[in-house]
């Protein structure tokens, strides 16, 4: 063997390793990361922090996700306050310098998504845990999914060049899968006759507000704050003079006020749901997800 | 060996180990035996006819105590009476010979009880101790906080006033800092009576 | 102090101010007890954070705290920081807590117990001990969890002191090797110390540390042991060893529960006559809480504390304490 075919052995080699270095992607939600790997493929190497029954609001920063973190070539996080208790902490250890807010190696789902439930007054603690900016769960909404899917190929095709055109068409089959199956759900759910929900958490409003269910009460006196005497006895007022259907409760909540109210206001279902892809072992995709949650506010059992 | 050359042997040995017994005991007699003063035993440094006493020292010499000071803080609880030109010194914070440690002595000079302390080469101004009439007994109580520099000390008047007589924060007269972890007395025309000590209350 | 900004005008600059309260009082549930039987304010802290330019992380803190009834507002921490030089590498110079121990790198407040354990009060004080100079820590490049931390501060004073100190031989210098560990839903994180510093009287002082802290849903393991060796210019070598064991879990809803050890003797002690003294403070602390949220909580607890030395008499110290501790503003995210 040459020196020339040595040089051109090696050449070829690490053109390869290139080739197939793939973009480290760190989510903080289990969501995002479905999404990431629905629209990143085999380009990408996706690791999320937070798993699906967790709630994300109330994490600390760990030592291994600040190790994940240090690690990653994009970090792609929620925004609008959702992981304020502890990303800031995360990032400031990881020393990573790419994935820093403002970098084009950190994407902000939120960025670019009108969000709801934007407090019209400033708000103070005594209002529980509430977001200035708006409530944080868009992911629950299909429609912004949508958006956020497009969003994110171009960060990964701005960041990885390469695979531009892969990248846009993977977000394409994944919001085409997502559309096809809007106009279902929404015929199927018109069809319950359910027109107003009371949640244990604003958790499902982006959901409930497209399908034009009105989240009609929550077991929360407060976001953040656990059913007390006092509201459990005005939210069973609430569900006798507002006709309630149905209660649904995110599964990382306890069910014990719901069934209260349930057995004093009767003629209440209660629904126990996931609000997060991984959130149950089969709910994988966000298809899934949104079907889980359609199956529920028809009465099917899961 | 003949038996006779073996009992010989045997015998020297056993001899051996029964002197090296009494001796052994010999020693711990020396300790057992070590002064006390209010239960608290203590050595003899230097004497020049100091008497020591189930209840009190007295003349004038030095001992050191055998217990450790554990605490930075200490407090020590002193009675005791001085002649004329007769002095107390208690030395906190010293080796076990004494050495390096603060000095705080209360000296009688007529009926006028005065207070200095001293590190080493330096020594505080004397300051006189108003309130107390030296030809009585004196019952005092000293916090000396030696974790802060210079050492923190405070004298009151141990009766049921509780008078605060010395604090060296407002009148600057600590020398400095001890730095061993024993304490002692050097008497001189002195007779102490009580000489106890517990960790000094937390100043904050 | 009065302080003018408007909230529009915070948001802009990225100021995050925040208030931390912490009252405590201890009292005697005996004659052994050495507590103060009060309740008061033993705290009270001002911060701010915010990005100071496109480089540099500012954070400015002052705190009062009590000493003798009176309270003094004194600068707590004041220092600059960045990841963006470097990279994988963060330095921070100004004046802060060192980074140094479990304890020791977190505020007092959000401590999970009310007061300081015997090791740490006697080898860092009943907070911690602050300084000014400079720290680079960095998260190594490697597959696991493996972060490095040094320091070099003034050295001038070490623990809470009002005068300004003198220069030192040499000047305090310590490092930190920690690693961390998940297993099912937990995670842990241990560490190595090492700290040091010689007087200008030539005395130096060392510590030697290790640290722990294991967290799962509801439930903390924590844990520090610690050795100081002084060795002084002109006479024996003294050292002295401590640690303490501390777990809580959550019981029900807000209200946990948790229980302190702890144990502390002086290796090297001995009496006049140079034999060994054997000595051990012991003490158990159960407490209680209750954490209305992340800002709020109310905890109880008792000390039960013996110390023995031979040849002493043996010292029992029985305290009740309590502690109330609210946060206002946007306090930054928790250590773990």
């Amino acid at each position: 063997m040459n020196f020339k075919s040595i040089c051109l052995f090696l050449s070829a080699f690490f053109w390869t390793q290139t080739s197939m270095a793939k973009v480290n992607i760190v989510t903080t939600t289990s969501d995002l990361q479905a999404l990431a790997t629905a629209v990143g493929g085999e380009r990408v190497a996706v690791d999320g922090l937070i798993k699906g029954s967790q709630d994300p609001h109330h994490l600390e920063a760990k030592p291994s996700f600040v190790l994940k973190v240090s690690h990653a070539d994009l970090l792609v996080s929620n925004g609008l306050g959702l992981e304020a208790a502890w990303l800031p902490k995360v990032l400031a250890g990881a020393r990573n310098k790419n994935i820093l807010p403002g970098s084009l190696g950190h994407f902000i789902a939120a960025e670019g998504i009108t969000a709801i439930d934007i407090p019209l007054t400033n708000v103070s603690r005594a209002d529980g845990d509430v977001h200035q900016e708006g409530n944080p769960h868009i992911t629950l909404d299909p429609e912004r999914v949508i958006i956020i899917a497009s969003a994110l190929a171009i960060r990964l095709s701005e960041l990885d060049k390469d695979g531009a055109d892969y990248y846009q068409q993977r977000a394409g089959v994944f919001v085409k899968e997502i559309t096809s199956k809007i106009p279902s759900w929404k015929v199927r759910l018109k069809a319950t006759g359910i027109s107003k929900v009371i949640t244990y958490h604003k958790t499902l409003n982006y959901f409930l507000t497209r399908f034009q269910i009105e989240p009609a009460g929550y077991l929360e006196p407060h976001p953040g704050v656990t059913p007390t005497a006092r509201h459990i006895l005005d939210t069973i007022s609430t569900a006798k003079t507002g006709q309630i259907k149905l209660i649904l409760v995110e599964n990382f909540f306890d069910d014990t006020a719901a069934k209260r109210i349930a057995a004093e206001a009767g003629g209440i279902r209660i629904k126990t749901v996931p609000v997060a892809v991984g959130g149950e072992p089969d709910i994988q995709t966000f298809i899934d997800l949104y079907e889980r949650i359609v199956q529920a506010v028809e009465g099917k059992s899961s | 060996m003949s038996i006779q050359k073996q009992s010989f042997n045997i015998g020297l040995v056993a001899a051996a180990f029964v002197l090296a017994a009494c001796g052994v005991k010999e020693a711990k007699k020396s300790h057992e035996g070590s002064l006390t003063l209010n239960s608290a035993s203590y050595l003899v440094v230097e004497s020049n006819a100091l008497e020591s006493a189930s209840d009190s020292i007295s003349g004038e010499g030095s001992v050191v105590f055998v217990a450790p000071l554990i605490e930075d803080g200490n407090n020590f609880n002193l009675k005791f009476e001085l002649q004329d030109s007769g002095s107390l010194s208690l030395i906190a914070g010293s080796d076990n010979k004494l050495l390096q440690g603060l000095t705080l002595t209360f000296s009688r000079n007529d009926s006028v009880l005065s207070f200095e302390t001293k590190v080493g080469d330096t020594a505080s101004t004397s300051q006189d101790m108003g309130g107390i009439d030296a030809t009585k007994q004196i019952a005092i109580n000293i916090d000396v906080h030696n974790d802060e520099t210079p050492a923190h000390i405070l004298v009151w008047k141990h009766d049921s006033t509780e008078e605060l007589l010395i604090d060296t924060e407002e009148s600057s007269a600590s020398a400095g800092n001890g730095q061993g972890n024993f304490w002692g007395l050097a008497l001189k025309k002195a007779k102490v009576a009580v000489a106890d000590i517990r960790a000094a209350t937390n100043e904050e | 102090m009065l302080l003018l900004f408007s909230y529009p005008a915070q948001a802009q600059e990225g100021i995050t101010p925040f208030v931390a309260v912490d009252m405590s009082g201890a009292f005697k549930v005996d004659e052994s007890s050495t507590a103060s039987d009060r309740f008061e304010v033993r705290e009270a802290e001002f911060s701010l954070a915010a990005p100071v330019d496109h480089i540099f992380d500012g954070m400015f803190s002052i705190a009062a705290h009590s000493e003798g009834g009176a309270h003094l507002f004194e600068l707590h921490e004041a220092w600059l920081s960045t990841t963006k030089l470097v990279p994988r590498i963060q330095l921070k110079a100004g004046q802060f807590f060192l980074g140094i121990g479990r304890l020791n790198r977190v505020h007092r407040h959000e401590w999970p117990f009310i007061s300081a354990p015997v090791v740490h009060k006697l080898f860092f004080g009943d907070e911690g001990v602050l300084d000014s100079g400079a720290e680079v820590s960095s998260l190594l490049p490697l597959p696991f969890f493996l972060e490095l931390s040094a320091g070099v501060t003034n050295g001038f004073v070490y623990g809470h002191s009002h005068n300004a100190g003198e220069k030192p031989r040499q000047p305090t210098h310590y490092a930190r090797l920690a690693t961390a560990g998940a297993a099912l839903s937990s995670e842990a994180l241990v560490a190595l110390n090492y700290l040091s510093r010689t007087d200008i009287a030539n005395e130096r002082m060392q510590l030697f540390g290790a640290d722990f802290v294991a967290k799962w849903a509801g439930g903390i393991l924590q844990a520090e042991l610690w050795q100081r060796r002084i060795t002084p210019p002109a006479a024996k070598k003294t050292a002295e060893q401590g640690a303490y064991l501390f777990t809580g879990f959550n019981l029900i809803g807000a209200i946990a529960t948790g229980l302190r050890f702890e144990h502390f003797s002086v290796i090297t002690l001995e009496d006049a006559f140079g034999r060994r003294v054997n000595n051990n403070i012991v003490a158990l602390s159960p407490q209680v809480s209750y954490r209305a949220s992340e800002f709020a909580q109310f905890r109880s607890g008792v000390i039960f504390q013996d110390q023995t030395q031979e040849n002493s008499a043996r010292k029992i110290n029985r305290t009740f304490e309590i502690q109330l501790v609210y946060i206002m503003g946007a306090h930054p995210a928790h250590e773990f």
